[in-house]
């Protein structure tokens, strides 16, 4: 009987916290499970003030947006496993190992906000011990508070690593070096003007060609790349650092909506493979949701709208909150259209509208 | 090629555009808000109490700042989550400039600091006037500095002296922000910095600073190196005691 | 290295001192605390060697999926060292010692 939930939610991150909240206020009873030690995701490591406006919390920091998120969830007596990992999804059963003990769960609906995961990138070197993932280096200074190393270079014009590169010089390191293979940022001029001004060069055109060191990374040696990304003969320097941050993107963790047997479509501008989903965030399957990154790699802001959207309608699905559920939604809908808006938002957008699409084309088909 | 999408720097284009024009400057503060891409937000909006800054309805309208409304107040900076609001006061013989300051050490009060440019640059020195750290700017420090008037547009960060300072003159401890501002101020040859700063006046006698000057002059002017630095030299041409000249051949 | 005051987060919370022992040594870390963090903030970046060409890793993703990290924790092989908190008195071994004669 304790194993029976209304809704279990697979990660504790912003997706999944929002989902829960809205869950649990409607009255379901929500538990979340996540694999981690703390919840909360990445929001915790996010130190900079958000971008929106109001209603997307702007101007706030994101460990900041964690804590009331936390608050909520816990106010509402929202059940949240930690150390808890998700292993397999078969129909309506949810298989968990919590402490080491196997548990399967009974949930009416189900809601998967397993994020995203950094993406590798190849050349000479790149295992080396002190070249990291900028999302790891950022976990290792704003959450745990350790510095990885003292020298960096930073591989990636996106917010991630610009906003890392940044975040880095705030705890005393010295970043001597952003590089971006394309030929121009990728991330917002904001970003990328508050390193330029602490003196940190940003070289477009120029990627890693290999790192280098005696057990552990002592240099790189950048090559400048032509239109064609190719390297221009000559244009190669040598930087002395110890450590090197990769932000090259990232891809959608999707492992459990694929062993679930959702509909997959493939979407470069969000991240590879994500599952087909509807307005309301339900996959092909009856009962299963996704929200946040799991869905397409996007910012936290847009992780949370998700969230709540799909923690409405799996609740009003089971009758908790019905009767306002569609004014519910189309609020949460208008605030994330907020968010996809504007030149930036423009590839994200139409690679949604895609999907949306093409869920309607899957389901026309089922019938 | 350059522009915020390239190289993380306003374009000359860009920064005509956010930037006050002269006469607005001369009276008094103002704010200047270099936001320049489509972004969604609108923080800054409601930051204003005096209703200056207008994004509207769609969040990725770029903010417009009514300058009249403006009195410089200073409260959109810290709310600016890019960080890319300034004020700027050019009314008075020497310019002020208040900025968002996320980083340690946090300067004090009567400090001087090495002001640097858009790109990190050493543009010149800055005195700072005032270090706001109130509750309510959640972590984003509001300095105000205080830079020759010239310096007005180009001034958007700083570094403490001390730490990180770079040595020109090492003799005299003159930074390389000393000696740009010299030049920026008009000092066009080594002489007239060393007369401006004292760069070379020290126990070398500018031997080891002489080049390092004269490449600053050929950057900051768009000289030839070659043109800055004359070929030519006086005696005595090694460090040597005063004395052991001021005896001369008579008293032998 | 520690980040001990930061502008942004203040000073770090003090947390409590607990002693883990890593190839035999005894490290200073803090409850609760990753051990790769532990291991990060002492200067240790090389955790293991690979068992093929005995190259080292550290830490990348930090998020628990590489296995880059991996070492013996209380006996237990292959411990994910970035998602592992740190208990007092914890005992970790780097296979660091375990390089083929010959093979150097």
């Amino acid at each position: 009987m304790t194993n029976n939930y209304d809704i279990v939610i697979a990660g504790a991150g912003p997706a999944g916290l929002a989902a829960a909240v809205e869950a649990a206020r409607r009255g379901a009873r929500t538990l979340v499970v996540d694999e981690n030690t703390k919840p909360g995701g990445q929001l915790f490591k996010q130190i900079h003030k958000f971008f929106g406006s109001h209603e997307h919390k702007a101007g706030v920091r994101g460990f900041a947006i964690g804590e009331k998120l936390l608050a909520e969830a816990a106010e509402l007596g929202v059940e949240v496993w930690l150390n808890s990992v998700v292993w397999g999804l078969f129909a309506n059963k949810v298989a968990v190992v919590r402490g080491g003990e196997q548990i399967t769960l009974a949930a009416k609906k189900i809601i998967l906000a397993t994020g995203a995961s950094e993406n590798a990138v190849a050349f000479p070197g790149a295992a080396l011990p002190g070249v990291m993932g900028a999302g790891a280096i950022q976990t290792m200074i704003n959450v745990h508070r350790v510095l990885p190393g003292k020298r960096v270079v930073m591989l990636g014009s996106g917010n991630v690593g610009l906003i890392v590169a940044y975040q880095l010089l705030q705890a005393g390191a010295e970043v001597v070096a952003l590089v971006e293979a394309a030929s121009a940022i990728g991330g917002y001029g904001v970003h990328a003007a508050k390193i330029r001004r602490a003196g940190v060069p940003i070289l477009v055109g120029t990627t890693i060609a290999r790192a280098f060191g005696r057990g552990q990374v002592e240099g790189v040696v950048l090559a400048k790349l032509d239109e064609s990304f190719q390297p221009v003969p000559g244009g190669e320097t040598t930087l002395a650092i110890d450590t090197v941050g990769i932000a090259v993107g990232l891809t959608p963790l999707t492992e459990l909506a694929w062993m679930a047997g959702c509909q997959f479509v493939f979407s470069p501008r969000l991240g590879g493979h994500v599952p087909l989903h509807d307005a309301d965030m339900e996959t092909t399957l009856s009962g299963v949701y996704v929200a946040g990154d799991i869905t397409g790699v996007e910012e936290a802001s847009t992780a949370m709208e998700e969230g709540r959207l799909a923690g409405i309608a799996a609740a009003a699905a089971l009758g908790y909150g019905a009767a306002a559920a569609e004014a519910d939604k189309a609020a949460v809908r208008s605030r994330m259209d907020v968010l996809r808006s504007g030149p930036f938002g423009l590839g994200r957008r139409t690679a949604k509208a895609e999907i949306l699409a093409q869920r309607k084309e899957a389901a026309s088909c089922r019938e | 090629m350059p522009g915020v999408k390239y190289s993380g720097r306003l374009s000359d284009a860009e920064l005509a555009a956010v930037l006050p024009p002269a006469e607005r400057l001369a009276q008094g503060p103002v704010a200047v808000i270099e936001c320049v891409q489509s972004i969604p937000c609108n923080p800054c909006e409601k930051a204003c109490p005096f209703g200056a800054i207008t994004v509207g309805d769609d969040i990725t309208a770029l903010p417009a700042l009514d300058r009249a409304k403006c009195k410089g107040c200073g409260l959109c900076i810290s709310r600016c989550p890019g960080l890319a609001i300034f004020v700027v006061d050019a009314s008075g013989d020497e310019a002020t400039i208040m900025l968002p300051y996320e980083y340690l050490p946090l300067p004090a009060a009567g400090d001087v600091v090495d002001a640097l440019d858009r790109s990190g640059k050493p543009a010149g020195t800055a005195r700072v006037l005032k270090v706001n750290t109130a509750a309510g700017l959640e972590g984003t420090a509001v300095v105000t500095l205080a830079v020759p008037r010239k310096l007005a547009d180009i001034v958007r960060n700083f570094r403490p002296r001390g730490r990180d300072a770079i040595y020109i003159c090492r003799c005299n401890e003159v930074s390389e922000a000393e000696i740009r501002q010299a030049v920026r101020e008009g000092a066009r040859t080594v002489a007239a910095v060393k007369l401006a700063t004292r760069a070379g006046m020290g126990l070398c006698q500018g031997r080891t600073c002489r080049r390092l000057v004269s490449r600053i002059i050929a950057e900051e002017t768009g000289q030839h190196p070659a043109e800055v630095l004359p070929a030519t030299a006086r005696p005595p041409v090694r460090t040597l005691p005063l004395g052991t000249l001021a005896g001369g051949e008579d008293d032998e | 290295m520690r980040v001990t005051n930061h502008p942004v987060l203040g000073d770090a919370p003090p947390g409590r001192q607990v002693t883990i022992w890593l190839d035999g040594e005894p490290l200073a870390a803090v409850e609760g605390e990753p051990i790769a963090a532990a291991l990060l903030a002492s200067g240790r970046r090389v955790f293991r060697r690979t068992p093929r060409f005995h190259e080292p890793r550290g830490v990348f993703c930090g998020i628990g999926r590489c296995t880059d990290c991996i070492m013996t924790v209380d006996g237990v092989p292959n411990v994910r060292t970035c998602v592992t908190a740190v208990r007092d008195g914890m005992v970790i071994t780097s296979n660091l010692k375990e390089v083929p004669a010959g093979d150097q």
